[in-house]
């Protein structure tokens, strides 16, 4: 694991309801704690997420509250483009952006087509592993670690779907 | 051991390791993940679904009287369902520790309202619990049965969405033994009557009195001391973000927030310069420190509605204005129902036949955004049957069409006696019940009219068409919402009957295994389309509006109500 893997972070996840940002939150947030540093996270439900904005806040490290401020998430996680459009006034200027999406607006320093490679797997569900992979790649998180996560926190129809995604996550930011 | 638990699942595990053996809840968001980790995760506790909170604590103090440690798991609002029990059952006397946990959602994610729920406890003169994090979650749950079971209350244990939804490592504990069950009489303690509650009130007063000594001697409310400059008395999540926005700041950090500790509250006063008091909605804590002749901060400047955070209490207390930053112009993404929802062919039925569609609590409530627009009032559980018949008897017959619509869910836990009334006093609304054959909002959970228990075990089947006509509903008819023509000539007949009227809208929620619809997406035949909009008056978000013409997007199930609605015929595919 690279250093920048292991400094105090937030990270804040925006997708819709119904694309697993749940999951990839819960499988980032045992990742943290299971390098040993403490970890809060906070999650909408319910109404919030029928069909509409759904967001994670994950803050590793020495913090007290579960949220993010505007302007101080180091990473933003997007699984879809435009609730990443309208929520990058979370993250803070030299902040780092892993979104879904099949065109670069420029508007992120990394981008994936995560839809069209989970159509390409057969797993079109799968849209929230194949940015976990990704944003494991550019974190610098250990292959094998997050592996070990995803069999965990996956249900057990989707694990072998959701590993697979994850490699290919891990791999599609690699020129 | 550790483990990263929600503050819901937190609560779950610290029933378990307080003994907890009965659990019961009428889901609601936040509340909702309690009782499933109960069911889930702890199969040595009984756990249940009840058709409503109310139900949820009765069960509860019957297995209080019978000497079982026990919970009752609801959101805020169902606290005030759950209300009549609960002002009496302080009179009464406690044998097993029973905890109300009331799941509080300032900001409106989920609700009707924010209403304040820490006012109960001082209303109903019980103790109330208010944790910060997930592991204080679980410490507290475990205290609060041993505060119930030393001081004969019930106890409140308050959450807010932020704690009950926010996930923190926790250090599990063994399970601390339970208690045996067994019958015993205390006819003055538990009967109710003039007589007997007369006896047992001063009770309660002499219980809050000692309840207020072990509030200020509770180690869950600590002075931390850090510049006396500013000194800050908080509770629950509001605490954290305070804590994050004035690290050097002194705190008394109150988790036993009723009865308040007097005597800590004035010990810290005399060793900071300028006290605020900071806390989420209500100034529940404020008016009390200020009814103690201290002056404080508090809701001069800070909001009573919405939820707080970080930089709101910072811009408060230090009067800098808040940095709001530049928000792109983008349109927001409200939640809507989904592709394929068996609630929309049903609505589009009711509003082409001109009805006022008085609403409830579900799903369906999403029907009242554009352009479907079909969803006139929204109140509270049960309340759209009984608007439609004060309406409907107001106008008298025949004058309006008037309709109201509840799911299944939630006509289970308050439709039936409006629906009862609404037979008794020779109304004349139709009411539709739409059964999606599940509790949809707060994500698929069973209830009576399922067959199927918390644990997935099968139980009665209930026989909804029967219900109704028991009730006394003469016109009953079960309808399939899909077949949206054949729907609305339905409600039409209803309408036309003089009398109540009952439209049984059954069809498996689209979020379900048992769903009728295919899956498959739909087509547009782009040379047919006239662009006429028809389809697009449903508000499906799988239809889309681009050229001049109907576009079906990826989300698209095949339920087929767009292509019968289509006149051209441009909507094809499998169906």
């Amino acid at each position: 694991m690279s250093q920048g893997a292991c400094s105090d972070r937030q990270i804040f996840m925006v997708g819709l309801g119904g694309q697993g940002i749940l999951l990839l939150a819960r499988a980032l947030a045992e990742w943290a704690a299971a390098t040993g540093r403490e970890v809060i996270s906070s999650e909408t439900h319910g109404m919030a997420m029928r069909g509409g904005t759904v967001t994670a806040s994950l803050k590793i490290g020495r913090y007290a509250g579960p949220l993010i401020p505007p302007g101080a998430a180091d990473v933003l996680i997007g699984l879809d483009e435009h609730e990443a459009l309208s929520h990058l006034p979370m993250l803070r200027k030299d902040g780092v952006s892993i979104v879904n999406t099949a065109v670069d607006t420029g508007n992120f320093s990394h981008v994936v087509d995560a839809a069209g490679i989970a159509r390409s797997l057969g797993a079109p569900g799968a849209v929230n592993m194949i940015v976990l992979g990704c944003t494991a790649q550019v974190l610098g998180i250990d292959r094998a670690e997050i592996e070990k996560i995803v069999k965990r926190v996956s249900p057990a129809k989707a694990k072998k779907a959701n590993l697979k995604a994850l490699q290919a996550g891990f791999d599609a930011l690699v020129p | 051991m550790k483990k990263i638990l929600s503050g819901n699942e937190a609560i779950a595990r610290g029933a378990f390791e307080a003994g907890v053996s009965f659990v019961s809840a009428y889901p609601g968001t936040p509340s909702t993940e309690i009782l499933q980790t109960v069911a889930d995760e702890y199969p040595e506790i009984h756990a249940e679904w009840t058709p409503n909170e109310k139900v949820a604590l009765e069960v509860a103090a019957g297995a209080s009287y019978a000497g079982a440690r026990c919970m009752a798991v609801m959101k805020h609002v169902g606290v005030n369902v759950a209300a009549d029990p609960l002002m009496t059952l302080p009179y009464t006397l406690i044998r097993g520790g029973i905890v109300l946990v009331s799941a509080d959602d300032p900001e409106l994610f989920s609700s009707q309202n924010e209403q304040d729920n820490r006012h109960y406890a001082r209303f109903a003169k019980i103790p109330m619990l208010e944790p910060s994090t997930s592991q204080e979650a679980k410490d507290f749950t475990i205290e609060a049965v041993q505060i119930s079971e030393e001081f004969g209350t019930p106890v409140l244990l308050r959450t807010t969405t932020r704690i009950s939804h926010s996930m923190g490592v926790v250090e599990l504990g063994d399970k601390k033994g339970g208690r045996t069950p067994s019958l015993e009489r205390h006819p003055a303690e538990w009967v109710m009557l003039p007589a007997n509650a007369r006896v047992r009130h001063p009770v309660i007063e002499e219980r809050i009195r000692s309840l207020k000594v072990y509030s200020d001697a509770s180690p869950l409310n600590v002075i931390e001391m850090g510049s006396p400059k500013l000194g800050i008395i908080s509770s629950g999540v509001a605490y954290q973000y305070a804590k994050e926005a004035f690290p050097d700041a002194s705190f008394l950090k109150v988790g036993l927030s009723y009865p308040l500790p007097e005597k800590l509250i004035r010990k810290f006063t005399a060793q900071v310069e300028e006290l605020w008091v900071v806390e989420e909605l209500d100034p529940f804590m404020e008016e009390q420190v200020k009814a103690l002749g201290i002056d404080c901060h508090g809701k001069d400047r800070l909001p009573l509605c919405g939820e707080l955070n970080p930089d709101i209490i910072q811009s408060a207390i230090t009067g800098a204005a808040p940095d709001d930053g530049a928000q792109p112009d983008l349109p927001p993404r409200p939640p809507s129902m989904c592709p394929g929802c068996p609630h929309r062919g049903m609505l589009w039925a009711l509003k082409r036949n001109k009805c006022f569609i008085a609403g409830d609590i579900g799903c369906y409530t999403l029907g009242f955004l554009p352009p479907l627009s079909a969803i006139d009032t929204c109140l509270c559980m049960g309340a759209g049957i009984n608007h439609a018949h004060g309406m409907a008897t107001v106008f008298g017959p025949g004058k309006e069409k008037i309709a109201a619509v509840i799911g299944d869910s939630t006509f289970y836990h308050s439709g039936i006696t409006g629906l009862l009334n609404l037979a008794y006093n020779n109304g004349a609304a139709l009411i539709v019940i739409l059964d999606n054959s599940t509790t949809a909002m707060t994500g698929s959970q069973d209830h009576p009219g399922t067959g199927i228990t918390v644990r997935g075990e099968r139980t009665v089947n209930l026989d909804l068409e029967n219900l109704v006509r028991a009730l006394g509903i003469e016109w009953v008819r079960t309808v399939d919402p899909y077949d949206v023509k054949q729907a609305r000539k339905d409600v039409k007949e209803a309408l036309a009957f003089e009398g109540p009227s009952v439209i049984i809208s059954k069809a498996p929620c689209v979020l379900l295994k048992s769903r009728k619809v295919p899956g498959r997406a739909l087509t547009v035949d782009a040379d047919v389309c006239t662009g006429c909009k028809v389809c697009i008056g449903l508000g499906c978000p799988a239809i889309e509006f681009r050229d001049e013409k109907a576009h079906i997007n990826e989300t698209c199930v095949g339920c087929g109500v767009c292509a019968d609605l289509c006149a051209p015929g441009a909507i094809g595919g499998e169906k």
